[in-house]
């Protein structure tokens, strides 16, 4: 299966609302897979596959906050959209103080819920996307010697050449060396570039800390 | 003859205060002959039946009685007479009497017979017949209170039970619009949403024709339940209602249950009313997944039940007795009508409703019902 190709994830304990959402994103080309409950879906779920959840809030067993929570936990940051019945808005507002991207009142227009979806993925992609840019930093940055790596975090820091030769030991031809080849290993052609991919880095590092 | 006996004795009576005694009962008192004939009539009796002394005394007491009593009092006492056989000499019972207006009305009649005479004593229930009727109709009024606060307890399942399907058929119709709009139009895959708009319309009316049937002002019917059946009718209803507090559902029914004489309405009031209860015992508990379990059941031989069996926080063993007393409620804003009104129910159609604790934790309340009424089969039996 192509995981770039966007997925639809429908959770409802309902078998009509899964069937006529997973029929109407049909209609529009858009692939779905329905589960009837949080667990069937965390079973199948695959991190890796470009999507987004549309879940129904209330559902036995787990609910759908529950599953949001659990989604959390996993580190899967999944867009999702809540579906509710009437009077669940309280719970509605409780779900996007955790981070839902939106939710829907049933029943609905079906371009409101298509216009969410559409959100969703772009959210997913963009994501990805970024996810994408970081991880092939992180892979230049592998690339990088010991030496350039202590040059390079100096750089960002802001210290000059000469600086980080009299810290280093070195002569200020060396750290010029070092420096250039930090450049072409990182793709970057100049400080302000190579300081923003280093900050990507490190503010995905700590996203996946805190998560 | 110049002096009647009868007088004289009773001439013997009256000198011995017999008429201070009369007037002095709060009861009726009436005298008659054998012919039926009102001899005296105390002041009691006057007030009871709206006449004078003069109205009555020397004529036939058969006019202080209704029909068909009134044309046959006469060959009551001869048939007495004859046959020494009592109806209501020395027993008592409660007759219809009727007053000066025409007014008919309950008192308790008992005959003593002394010195070839019958002294009628007569007490108006009336009074007490109203309180009783009252109490009664109190009492059933509480029963439609207890269904109608269910069905507004239930009503926001129900709302979301009804919000599905009209949910499915909006997201239908706006697919096979677009399939519709689609160049390659699938008639097939257009076929099966027409099919399927149908069947989630249909299941939001078995919704509120259940509901209706619940809730529509009613008599009440007796015939054969088919205790399955019964709860199979009002599971939506319980569904509904545990779905929205994300708490599962699980039946299991004993097959060929014997039918049992009852009105289906007021046995499925009762499993809604334990159903209930099971849903705000577990609400915001910690053992929400494990479902509430409804199950049917043969009790004894000749007995049908059902147990409603939750994992919420269970009731401790002291208020086991006191919580089917009406109007104690461990639920804020609760009527506390529901247990006091099903165990009524029950008892109606000779069964009991019980509470036992799960050993799994939570509660198990249940009935069951004799097969046919305690009190004979139905058909034949006096209340």
């Amino acid at each position: 299966m192509d995981r770039s190709e966007p997925l639809i994830y429908v959770v409802d304990d309902d078998a009509a609302v899964c069937d006529s959402l997973t029929l109407l994103l049909k209609s529009v080309k858009l692939k779905a897979q329905a589960y009837r409950s949080a667990a069937e879906f965390l079973e199948h779920y695959d991190p890796r596959q470009h999507a987004c959840l549309v879940a129904d809030i209330r559902m036995p067993g787990m609910s759908g906050l529950e599953l949001q929570a659990a989604l959390k936990h996993l580190g899967a940051p999944i867009p999702v959209i809540f579906i509710t019945a009437y009077g669940d808005v309280p719970m509605a507002v409780e779900a996007m103080k955790s981070g839902a991207l939106d939710f829907i009142e049933k029943p609905f227009r079906d371009q409101d819920l298509l216009d969410r979806v559409n959100q969703a993925l772009a959210q997913d992609r963009k994501r990805r996307a970024e996810e994408q840019r970081v991880e092939t930093i992180r892979k230049r940055l592998a690339t990088l010697t010991p030496r350039e790596t202590e040059v390079m975090h100096r750089v960002v820091e802001g210290q000059s050449n000469k600086v980080i030769a009299m810290d280093l030991g070195v002569s200020q031809r060396t750290v010029e060396i070092h420096r250039a080849n930090v450049m072409q290993k990182m793709g970057t052609r100049s400080v302000a570039m190579l300081v923003r991919a280093v900050q990507s880095v490190e503010s995905g590092d700590n996203r996946s800390n805190s998560g | 003859m110049d002096t009647d006996p009868i007088r004289d004795r009773l001439d013997k009576l009256t000198r011995h205060g017999f008429s201070a005694l009369m007037d002095a009962a709060a009861d009726g008192i009436v005298v008659i002959d054998r012919n039926g004939t009102v001899l005296d009539f105390n002041s009691a009796a006057q007030r009871m039946f709206g006449l004078a002394p003069g109205q009555i005394v020397g004529r036939n007491v058969a006019r202080l009685m209704p029909e068909p009593d009134r044309s046959r009092h006469d060959e009551y006492i001869a048939r007495y007479l004859r046959t020494g056989e009592a109806r209501i000499i020395g027993i008592g019972r409660e007759v219809t009497g009727q007053r000066a207006d025409g007014a008919t009305f309950p008192m308790q009649l008992s005959v003593g017979s002394a010195e070839g005479l019958f002294i009628g004593i007569v007490r108006d229930l009336s009074a007490q017949k109203a309180a009783e009727e009252e109490n009664q109709r109190l009492k059933d009024r509480l029963v439609e209170v207890d269904r109608l606060s269910l069905m507004g307890e239930l009503a926001a399942g129900l709302a979301h039970e009804i919000n599905q399907p009209l949910s499915a058929i909006a997201t239908y119709a706006q697919a096979g619009e677009r399939i519709v709009s689609d160049e390659a139009t699938d008639t097939e895959a257009l076929r099966k949403t027409c099919r399927v708009i149908a069947e989630q319309a249909l299941r939001a009316g078995r919704v509120i024709h259940n509901l209706r049937n619940f809730v529509g002002n009613r008599q009440v019917v007796e015939d054969e339940v088919d205790f399955n059946r019964a709860i199979q009718d009002v599971l939506n209803l319980v569904e509904a209602d545990a779905t929205a507090a994300g708490i599962a559902v699980h039946t299991e029914y004993e097959p060929d249950l014997p039918p049992i004489v009852a009105d289906a309405i007021r046995l499925q009031q009762v499993l809604l009313n334990l159903t209930r209860n099971a849903v705000d015992a577990m609400r915001d508990g910690p053992r929400k997944e494990h479902g509430i379990r409804i199950r049917t059941q043969r009790s004894g031989r000749r007995s049908v039940g059902v147990e409603v069996i939750d994992h919420g926080h269970g009731y401790p063993r002291e208020l086991a007795d006191e919580m089917f007393q009406p109007f104690v409620t461990t639920k804020p804003g609760g009527l506390g009508v529901g247990l006091a009104v099903s165990r009524r129910i029950v008892r109606t159609y000779g069964g009991e409703l019980y509470y036992r604790s799960n050993p799994g934790g939570g509660s198990i309340f249940g009935f069951s019902v004799p097969q046919k009424r305690a009190f004979g089969d139905g058909h034949h039996g006096q209340e």
